[in-house]
């Protein structure tokens, strides 16, 4: 047996170009149907794990899915805003406690999530290194982003601009590291969390600049009337809150009409649930209250069908591609006679040849369907992160 | 219809090969040989000559028992090879006859170290170990390609090539070597030297040498000669 | 000004006393409980009456925290680590009414804050043409628009008080009758105190009061205290 699957290893080394297009399109055969059900199985689960976790989501109306995937993946397109005050409302009925969020901002194409404390313990998130938030301009990073953007506790990261051509847009904020999370194995991972506060700073709802009061700022004080000080542009705006400057930033405005791109609603229990989401149907209402599983339910939905096409694809074009390699052997077969009829002369078993080139197409067979096995494996440990880096 | 008619021509010695009666015939029916007796003396170096198609392959075929006549007996070393089927042919001939062949019939894919070793994969009858490893090496430096072990035949000269596929039938120490015109495609520095490795191993070794040759300045290096045209006949 | 007159004036001035935060006082006092049994719910607030309703009503179940503040609460700006302490806290008590600027630079967790005078926003005094004054070394400042001593108006009080018993009472079960039986006794004596107060003044709208500090709007409305405000007045003059 070894020397018959010798010769056919010979052989197959000896037509490399051959052997190596035979190997690939058998891997890409298996691979390919296979690998998909991985991607879309694993997609799922993290799908439906992380909306699981997720009781309710309210937004601005318009499109439930690209609400429910910023609030739970932080990435696609940032929905309508609403306003804070919805989320006030919502601790005001007494049913649930909201977690804002605000995810407009990003920095070095990484997430910048406002939202409060409560969100950390309902997501489980521990601080692995530093301490939490606990003063405006400050940020927690998630263990992902903290190693790609190369930042401990105690460096700076710098929001960036919402558009490079925007000169009038908000400007922006250095923050300050105080923390980086444990490793979640989610999108949180990814993020830079700060409190909301910090990203209505960023938006230009608040700043702080320097006292116009005091005599040093006289050169940038425009007129004073009736108590009211009024500056022109040379105004000095803060662009970093430290402890020496963080007096100085104020809020402009009703907080309640501040924006919020959602918030995680946590119903107290079913009964909650129930009364809360009778509360949102009324057809004068501004939001939107959503389950997020039904979402992604709807979402895997469409995905199965669409990768049930794909597979039904794939198989056509295996089965092609298999009577194009049975082809290939046939030929190979005829091809060999000469070398049939001298191992025939020289007194060589019967059905020799034939197990060689069986020999052959089971080492075919087995490379393809391993290296298939490889790359599904590897799809399995690190198909989501590219999947999430190709989304990105 | 073509038929070849062959004597009495071998001598009182012990018979390494003994053919009587033989009667052949391909299936498209225009070629009949027959044989009513021919025999070859054991270490005997016989050269057989004659025109294209007077059927010196296929009695070198029958020889070895690549192929059954129709009628008559042909024995090898006392074994009678025409009673035996198929599977025992090919394991008599594996073990005990070497052959060489003009076109060489060397397997492209595999180098020199494995075409020599070829008869040892391609049957159950002969057992590959180390000793036979050894053998073939030293064949290699015997003949003089014992720096090329490694590389693929395609790579070697016309005369390399067939000095691998006389180390090839000689590796299992077969006691008759049938070559069907091994100098055919040499030139004649490689003729002669290919000669001179046959001559010196069936005289070292004792083997008994067939080979059919259209060299017939080399025949005088053979015991005997048979020449087919002498017993053609009209039909 | 006759004799009774006198007296009732003193009354006034020393539950005036009882209620106030002073301008400058220093709150080491202000922690009304140890922090020794680590094992009870930790209640914070952020000023010194809260912190009194909520250990009357609290008592020996919940430990009540407000020693982390320093000086006047209202102007406190904490640093990270007192940020921590509320962060850890199973409740916070805020006065609303724009009380506490700090808590506009501060991370809390929203699902634990109380806003003990939520149920009165309509009654906030809205006090726009807020007077600059100054006192003690930090200079000049004003209170902002809304004017945030809501707890002198005992009635407001009361309320605050009710929204901490049901705060205690959501989040800590198992203690219902115990929280609702101290709101009980409590809110008893803000109405004595609110009874002599209104007996003390109802007839005294036509005397003016002076006050030192423009932080008694409260108290003006609920008994219609004819109140005179000293512009610039400093605590430390004489």
């Amino acid at each position: 047996m070894s020397d018959v699957l010798y010769m056919a290893w010979r052989y197959l080394v000896y037509h490399k170009v051959k052997t190596t297009i035979l190997i690939a399109s058998i891997t890409l055969i298996v691979y390919l149907p296979v690998g998909l059900n991985v991607v879309v199985s694993q997609s799922a689960v993290s799908l439906t794990d992380r909306a699981k976790e997720t009781p309710l989501i309210i937004g601005a109306k318009g499109s439930s899915l690209e609400l429910v995937l910023n609030s739970l993946y932080f990435e696609s397109s940032t929905p309508e805003s609403m306003v804070f005050g919805e989320s006030t409302r919502i601790f005001d009925s007494e049913l649930a406690i909201a977690i804002p969020l605000y995810t407009p901002f990003r920095a070095r194409a990484h997430p910048i999530v406002g939202t409060t404390i409560d969100y950390f313990d309902f997501r489980n998130l521990v601080i692995a290194e530093g301490r939490q938030i606990a003063l405006l301009g400050e940020c927690v990073v998630g263990a992902k982003a903290a190693n790609h953007l190369e930042v401990r506790p105690g460096d700076f990261i710098v929001s960036s601009p919402e558009s490079v051509f925007d000169f009038a847009g908000v400007y922006p904020l250095k923050m300050k590291v105080v923390g980086i999370l444990k490793s979640h194995e989610s999108p949180d991972d990814h993020a830079i969390f700060v409190d909301i506060k910090t990203t209505w700073v960023i938006k230009g709802l608040a700043h702080g600049h320097e006292d116009l009061s005091k005599p040093e700022a006289a050169s940038r004080v425009l007129q004073i009337s009736g108590g009211n000080i009024i500056a022109n542009a040379s105004v000095v705006q803060y662009n970093e809150i430290s402890p020496a400057n963080i007096d100085a930033f104020h809020f402009h405005g009703d907080p309640s009409a501040f924006p919020l791109t959602a918030a995680i609603v946590v119903p107290h229990d079913e009964k909650s649930a129930t009364l809360l989401q009778g509360h949102y149907l009324g057809e004068g209402e501004q939001v939107q209250i959503i389950e997020p599983t039904q979402v992604m339910d709807d979402l895997l939905a469409t995905v199965l069908a669409v990768q049930n096409y794909v597979i039904t694809a794939v198989v056509l074009v295996s089965l092609s591609t298999l009577a194009t390699m049975a082809l290939v052997f046939m030929l190979s077969w005829r091809s060999r006679q000469r070398e049939i009829e001298t191992i025939h002369k020289i007194g060589g078993a019967k059905g020799r040849v034939l197990a060689i080139v069986a020999s052959e197409i089971v080492v075919v067979l087995a490379m393809g369907i391993g290296f298939a096995a490889v790359l599904t494996g590897l799809t399995a440990i690190y198909g989501s992160e590219i999947i999430r880096v190709i989304i990105s | 219809m073509e038929d070849y008619r062959i004597g009495f021509i071998g001598g009182e010695s012990y018979l390494l090969i003994s053919i009587k009666h033989l009667g052949f015939g391909y299936p498209e029916g225009d070629f009949i040989l027959q044989i009513p007796e021919l025999s070859v003396g054991n270490e005997e170096t016989v050269a057989i000559i004659g025109k294209s198609g007077t059927g010196k392959t296929t009695l070198l075929n029958l020889a070895a028992g690549i192929i059954t006549p129709a009628s008559g007996t042909i024995k090898i070393n006392n074994e009678e090879i025409t009673r035996f089927d198929d599977a025992s042919r090919r394991e008599f001939r594996i073990r005990n006859i070497g052959l060489v062949f003009q076109e060489f019939e060397l397997l492209e894919y595999l180098t020199v170290l494995d075409n020599i070793l070829l008869p040892y994969r391609m049957s159950p009858a002969l057992a590959l170990d180390a000793s036979v490893r050894d053998r073939a090496r030293k064949l290699t430096s015997l003949v003089g390609i014992d720096d090329k072990l490694m590389r693929n035949v395609g790579r070697l000269s016309q005369g390399e090539r067939q000095r691998v596929a006389i180390c090839r039938a000689v590796l299992p120490e077969p006691i008759l070597l049938l070559c069907d015109e091994p100098t055919g495609n040499l030139d004649p520095t490689n003729t002669d030297r290919v000669l001179d490795i046959l001559f010196e191993y069936v005289k070292s070794h004792h083997t008994t040498l067939v080979c059919v040759t259209h060299e017939r300045e080399n025949l005088n290096r053979f015991d005997r000669t048979i020449d087919f045209a002498d017993y053609q006949e009209d039909p | 000004m006759k004799p009774h007159t006198i007296k009732r004036f003193r009354a006034v001035l020393v539950a005036i006393a009882l209620l106030l935060p002073s301008c400058s006082r220093e709150t080491s006092e202000s922690s009304t409980q140890d922090a020794g049994d680590k094992n009870k719910p930790v209640i914070c607030t952020v000023n010194y009456p809260l912190a009194y309703f909520a250990q009357r009503i609290g008592g020996k179940h919940l430990t009540i925290e407000f020693s982390s503040i320093k000086g006047d609460p209202a102007f406190w700006q904490p640093k990270a680590a007192d940020v921590n302490k509320f962060q850890v806290a199973d409740l916070i008590l805020i006065n609303g009414a724009s009380y506490a600027k700090w808590l506009s630079i501060a991370s809390l967790p929203q699902s634990k804050i109380v806003n003990t005078s939520a149920a009165f926003k309509d009654q906030y005094i809205d006090q726009s043409n807020s007077i600059k004054h100054a006192h003690g070394p930090s200079g000049e400042h004003d209170h902002g628009r809304i004017a945030f001593t809501t707890w002198l108006d005992p009635a407001l009080a009361i309320m605050q008080a009710k929204a901490i018993c049901r705060a205690f009472v959501r989040e800590f079960p198992g203690h219902e009758a115990y929280f609702e039986k101290r709101y009980e006794e409590l809110k008893l004596d803000l109405q004595k105190i609110d009874n002599a107060l209104e007996h003390l003044l109802s007839d005294k709208q036509d005397v003016p009061l002076i006050m030192s500090h423009p932080i008694y709007q409260y108290l003006e409305r609920r008994y219609g205290i004819n109140a005179k405000r000293v512009l610039g007045t400093r605590c430390d003059s004489k």
